[in-house]
Parts: C-alpha cells; structure tokens; sequence
C-alpha cells in the first residue's frame, strides 16, 4: 500500500512542477500559443479555487445589476401604471409599446428578477464566491477536494446564466410564470410568455441545480477531508461551518427540485399529467387527467424552503465571522452556533408546507407544518442573542465590514418578526399572496443576504485583489442600501397588512387599493434610491481592485484565522508558498486575558510561543 | 503568483481515496434524494380516485435477476483484480457491460410490452409515473455503462492496476448502487400498483 501512496504522490508533485516548468523553448508562434494557453487556464478555465471564486462573484455582480434594473422597471409600472414612459419602448422594443408596459411581460419581469436573484446571486453569487474562496483558505488546503469538478461546477453556473440570459430576449418573451414556476400556467406551453421561454427557464434552473450540486459535493468532501493538521471540526471558523452546512442541505433538497423539474418538462413536452387535470383552454377541455398541482408545491418547497437557509446559513457564518474580528471578542456561544445552524438545516426539511396553508391542506396537517415553523425561530434566536452578545462590550472597529454585519443582524431581526406573523396558520391565510409576504422575504433573506454578501466583500477583498476597498465609499453605500432597503420593504409589510394582493399589474381597477398609489409611487422612488446607491459599490469595488491602497500588513483586520497567514496578500496557485500552517486552537482567540500588547492569537502560532512571549504574539507572517 | 516553491502534493495521496469515495457517496446521495422525491410524489398520487392498477410484464422480473447479475460477476471480477488476474478481470467487467447492455434492452422490451398492454405514457398518472420513473433510473444505468467500459479498456491498458484501484473500486460502487437502486424500485412498484 505504502508503495501505491508514494508512487501517488510523485504524480501529484511531478503534475504540479510540470505546471510551471515546461513550455519553454520552441518557435515563437508556439510561444505565444503557450502565453494565450496559459492565459485561458490561469484566468478562464481555471482549476484554482480563487480564480474560480472571483468568477463566481463576478456572474454574481452581473446578475445581481441585471435582477435590480429588471426590478425598476416594474417598480416604475407599480408607481405610474398609466402614464406612457416612452423610454420603455427604446429598452424594451415591443414589450413596452407606446410607453407602457405589456401586462405578460410584467410577469415575466417579476418571474426573472426573483430567479436570478435568489439563485445566481444569492445562492451561485454570495456561496459559490465565499465557498470557493475561504473553504480551502481557512482550513488549511492548498485547493479543494476536485479542482477539475470545481471547474465544472462553474462553467455549468455560466451556462445556467447564458441559457437564461437568451431566454430574456427572445422575442417569445421570457418565463412568465412567477419563480416557483407553478403549474398549470407553468405547464401550458400555449400561455403568452409560457413557450420557448419556460423552457429555458428550465433548463437553467436544471443546469443551475447541476452546478450546485457539483458545488456542494467538493465544499463537503473539502472540509470533511483537506483540513490540515490541528484543524479538527470543533476549530473550523464558522464561515466554514456555514457553507458545509448549506452544501449538506443543498446535497439533500436540489435533487427535489430536478424531480419537480422533470415531471414538469414531461408535462410540457412528453403529453403526461402530473400536474394537470381537469383543464379548460380557449375553450376547450385539455385531455390531461388526473394530475395535482398542489403535487408539485409539495416537491417545489421541499426545495424551496431549504433554499432560503442555503442562502442565509453561510450568510451567518460570514457575518458571525465579520462580528468576532472586528468586536476583538470570541465568537458568543461557539458551539450553540454550530448547533443552532444544523437544527436549523434540520427543521427546514419539515416546513415546507408552511407555504401551502392555503391549498386546501387538512388543518391537522397544517398546525404540525405550522409547530415546525415556529420551532425554527428558536435557533434563530439562538444567533441572534449571540451576535449581539458576541459585539456586547466589545472593542468595536466600525469598519465598512462591520457595518454590513450590523445591517444584516438588525434586518434580519425585522424580517424574522414578520416570519412568525407568516408562520401562523390563522394569519397566513389573511396574509398570502400578499405584499407582507413580499416585505418579509425580502427584509429577512434578500436585503439581509446581500448585506452580508457585501460585508464579506469588503472584508475579503484584499484576500482576492490584494488591495484595501475605500472606507468612506464603504459607509456612504451602507447608508444608500440600508436606507432604501427599509424604505422600500418595510411599508409593504403595512400593504399587505391591508390586503394589497402580490405579483397584479397594476391597482388601478379597485378602490380600496388605489390608496395604496403614492406608497407606491414612494416605494418606487426609494428603489431607484436604492439602486442608484449600488453605482457607489461598483465604482468603489473596480477602482480598488486597480488602485486601491494596498494594505500594510498581511492581516488587515488583524485576524486569527489562516486565510491571512499567506505569504502573498492574493495568494497564488497552492496558497502557501511554505508548509501548510498547523492548527493549535479554535479561530475567535480574540482579548484572551494573558496577553499584554496584542490582543489576539492566531490558530497557528504554537502554544509555546505564547507561553514565552505572551506580548510578542500578532498574527504578522515572520 | 507561481507556486514554484510547493513542497507538499495538492492532495496528500493518502486521502485521495477516502476524498473521491466520499465524493461519490454524497453523489449517490443526491440521486436517492432524487428518487425519493419521485417515488414520495408517487404516493401522494396514489391515494386520488384517479389512479389505475396494472400487472408489470414478466420482463422486468428477468430484468432485475439480469442487473443482479451483473452485480455478481463485477464483484468477482474485482476479486480477480486484486490477486493480478487482469485478464480474467477485464473479461469479467466485459461481461458485466454486456448484462447492463443487456438490462436495458430488456427495459426497452418491457415498455414495448407495456404499451403493448394499453398503459402507454400519456395515460393516468400510474402509469406516467412507472415510465419516468423507470427511464429516469435507465439514464444512471447509461451513466454506469459508460464507466465499465472505460473501467474495462483501462485495465486493458493496465492504466488501472493493483497500484491504483481507487477507479475500480468507484465504478463498482456506482454499479452496485444503481443495481440496488433498480431492486428498490422494483419492489416499491411490486407493492404499490
């Protein structure tokens, strides 16, 4: 066996030398075949979890401008439903004719701003980035688990993305059939808007659940089995924790989904009737019988409640991260954390009818859907109590970082509150479909997750770009999000409240939601605030990348963790130029009361050297 | 931003066979989350008015003995294997292709006979079910066929020998799986319609 082991490393030295070593002599034509050779597998089809990272992050961005444009556009149909913008026309050719907005394609623009969001930004954008980038980074590897598998998971992302894109601009019009993609419309290929369309919505969100899973396989085998020594499960920085959990319940509740996916394609293509029965269409009986559509919510939000815990749990685990540095205090409650973030995973499986209240579902079954729901903001709290113990009395560096973790922690506060209005049978059944469902997604998983998204941006960018983003730019565009953000959610949590329905056209036909017309018209404006507020975050994110300050020492935030003990800022192919740093405690060794100078211990500096010189002790690579 | 001072592999060798066992585990994983989902919206279906019982062709009972087989000899030829009988391996893994290659036609057999019998695609919910249900699990089968054969002309090649194994023992993993996969399904729609 040894034999076997040792033959086995040999090949993987000689492939890494060979990497850098060969292409060196022949023709000039071949020279620069080679340059152009390496340049596509350094920076396109790249194998390096960081180069990897950063694509995830910039499909990420791209969809994350083009999810909130599509947003405006709405948001200005909701506010002036009557008046013509001729400018509609310009962008939107003829799905904004004479000015004013085609009713299908208003459908499809709610359908696609709710795709792209929650699964190319929120889900590829913030765990495909964070995953790739820290998993290997804070555990102490040198890649992860199957680089080539990693590789794959994101050209599939970008397909996912391209196949989507095209659908926007078809001329059949983009899906229209709302993000849970409910049958019957869903399954009626004759809808406006419902044709080639839906289709390709399908087949992205099937490539998209393709590349998740690819994903998730190698972030749990990665942490399962690439951690260097010392690092037991118990030391893993809790951002690893988040995504490991996140990958398992991924792992678990996609595959759901691709079974959704394929009864619906069988539906649309094959002439089955899962989903359909007793139909009429132009007039006309379909020959479809038997099926249920309450059949495929049942498949849908076994995914879909999953979803939204696989976007908020390493959003957790980066914020809880965030919070320690710049608290200069442990983490409050390490092991409730781990354990609140698994109970969570856990009862998100036994939830997902929460979403179906009102389809007709024996009202036994609703109260036990209804119990499990509730139970679910037990280990919220949990964390909640524990970021805010964890920033109690302690040093607290505002950073742009930090900042963002605060705004996380403080929506996600609100939006939770509403969680426990929706997770009640009796007050859902008054609330569905309407936009206090809208307000409390949005405040407790869209805003809240973009914030963290953005916290971890500001924290990690010198570990991807090797350069400081800029503090000032960092706090006006806190200001400019979270502002707008509550401006915009917060009074749609009062609409619903009076009953303004989700996902209508417009409010102009009934009276009593007409009043609701100069919220609108605020909400609408708050949005453009809003979004406006982002160009700040773009303009500071590429200016830094080139020009940004380059930061003083290799541990800007003054870490404990061993993403920051590389020798290079961006660290290159490998990660560590020396040995792999040895673990010697857990990551929030922050104020411990033997130290004198310094106060922090990163998880590599050994015992003894603490013992000797407890004032000497920072975080700097020697 | 070259790695020119590397000292250590990218992947300690050591844990590259607990790394792509695990790997694949968690694959297999996902495919049973997969079928659970089918088979859990099965049941749900099946307690409506609208559903209709049928008998499966005697085809699906030879089916299931075929792919059970060819479990068998893939065993034995990775028994084979690890005393150096690559020939005799190699052979066996052949053979363990041709009973998949075998499995399938007989499924393609069997929903010939279906249709034959009135239960057609298209039809009540069951009978959709059993079709999706079943090709669903023949496109894993395909996977797996691909693997044997480019698990049999490595061993030709003695690409894969006793001083790397890992790929053997994956492929076998994966077959087996897909093999107890069919048996479940066999049963639960043995039972259920």
């Amino acid at each position: 066996m040894s034999e076997v082991l040792r033959q086995g490393a040999t090949q993987e030295e000689s492939h890494v030398e060979g990497h850098h070593n060969g292409h060196h002599n022949g023709h000039s034509f071949w020279k620069k075949w080679h340059k152009a050779e390496s340049f596509i597998s350094k920076y396109i089809f790249s194998m390096d979890h960081k180069v990897i990272a950063k694509q995830f992050l910039f499909t990420g961005m791209f969809w994350g401008v083009m999810g909130g444009l599509l947003s405006l556009v709405f948001r200005l149909q909701l506010a002036y439903p009557d008046t013509p913008l001729p400018f509609l026309e310009v962008i939107l050719g003829k799905w904004g004719e004479g000015g004013i907005l085609d009713p299908n394609f208003y459908n499809s623009l709610i359908t696609i701003h709710g795709t792209v969001l929650i699964f190319f930004v929120l889900t590829g954008g913030l765990s495909g980035t964070f995953a790739n980038l820290l998993v290997p980074l804070q555990i102490g590897a040198r890649d992860m688990a199957s680089p080539f598998l990693n590789m794959l998971s994101y050209w599939t992302f970008f397909l996912a993305s391209v196949v989507m894109f095209v659908s926007i601009f078809l001329p059949w019009g983009p899906a229209a059939s709302g993000w849970t993609a409910y049958p019957p419309l869903s399954a009626l290929k004759d809808l406006p808007n419902m044709g080639i369309g839906m289709d390709l919505w399908l087949v992205s969100i099937v490539l998209f659940i393709v590349s998740a899973l690819f994903g998730g396989l190698n972030y749990v085998t990665t942490i399962l089995n690439m951690r260097t020594k010392g690092m037991t499960m118990a030391r893993l920085p809790l951002p690893v924790w988040g995504m490991f959990i996140a990958s398992v319940l991924g792992l678990l509740s996609f595959p759901v989904l691709l079974a959704a996916g394929v009864l619906l394609l069988a539906d649309r293509h094959l002439g089955t009737s899962f989903y359909l029965s007793e139909i009429f269409f132009n007039g006309q009986a379909l020959p479809n019988y038997g099926g249920s559509p309450i059949l495929y919510q049942h498949l849908f939000w076994f995914l879909g409640h999953p979803e939204v815990y696989i976007i908020i749990i390493p959003a957790m685990g980066l914020v809880s991260e965030v919070l320690a540095v710049n608290s200069r205090k442990p983490i409050f409650g390490y092991t409730a954390m781990v354990i609140s973030m698994a109970s969570i995973m856990f009862l998100s499986f036994l939830v997902w009818a929460h979403h179906m209240f009102v389809s007709g579902m024996n009202p036994f079954l609703g109260s036990v859907f209804m119990y499990m729901t509730l139970a679910i903001a037990i280990p919220s709290a949990v964390k909640v109590f524990n970021w805010i113990f964890t920033i109690w009395k302690g040093n607290l560096r505002l950073t742009p970082a930090m900042v963002f973790a605060l705004g996380f922690v403080a929506t996600f506060i609100i939006g939770g509150l509403g969680g426990i209005f929706l997770g009640n049978a009796v007050n859902d059944i008054l609330l569905h479909d309407t936009y206090f469902v809208v307000g409390h997604f949005h405040v407790v998983m869209g805003v809240s997750a973009l914030l963290a998204m953005f916290a971890a941006i500001y924290h990690w960018f010198p570990k991807m770009f090797g350069r400081m983003m800029n503090r000032t730019l960092g706090y006006i565009h806190f200001l400019f999000t979270i502002i707008p953000a509550l401006l915009v959610f917060v009074p749609m949590h009062h609409m619903g409240m009076a009953g303004v329905p989700r996902r209508y056209y417009s409010f102009q036909s009934f009276d009593y939601l007409s009043q609701w017309q100069d919220i609108n018209v605020f909400i609408t404006i708050a949005a453009i605030i809003g979004f406006s507020g982002q160009l700040i975050f773009f303009y500071n994110f590429f200016y830094s990348m080139f020009r940004g300050k380059k930061p003083t020492s290799n541990n800007p935030w003054k870490a404990t963790t061993l993403e920051w003990t590389t020798e290079d800022m961006a660290p290159g192919h490998g990660n560590w130029k020396g040995p792999i740093p040895t673990v010697y405690r857990w990551a929030y060794e922050y104020s411990p009361p033997y130290l004198k100078d310094s106060d922090y211990v990163p998880q590599h500096v050994p015992p003894e050297r603490v013992k000797k010189e407890p004032e000497k002790v920072t975080g700097e690579v020697a | 931003m070259s790695g020119n001072g590397i000292q250590q592999p990218v992947v300690p060798p050591s844990r590259k066979y607990q790394t792509y066992k695990l790997m694949l585990i968690l694959g297999i994983v996902s495919i049973v989350m997969f079928f659970a989902g089918l088979t859990s919206a099965y049941i749900v279906q099946r307690g409506t008015k609208e559903w209709l019982s049928y008998d499966l062709p005697l085809i699906f009972w030879v089916n299931t003995i075929i792919i059970l087989l060819s479990s068998l000899t893939l065993h034995y030829g990775y028994r084979a294997f690890k005393i150096g009988h690559y020939s005799l391996a190699e052979g066996l893994v052949w053979l363990t292709f041709a009973l998949g290659t075998l499995f399938l036609a007989g499924q393609w057999i069997g929903w010939l006979q279906l249709t034959a019998q009135g239960v057609i695609l298209q039809g009540t919910v069951s009978e959709s079910f059993f079709y999706i249900i079943s090709g669903a699990h023949a496109v894993h089968v395909i996977g797996g066929l691909a693997a044997l054969l480019w698990l049999a002309l490595a061993i030709r090649k003695r690409k894969v020998t006793l001083r790397e194994v890992l790929p053997y023992q994956l492929v076998a993993i994966y077959w087996h799986f897909v093999d107890v996969l069919w048996l479940y399904l066999f049963v639960f729609f043995f039972i259920t319609l």
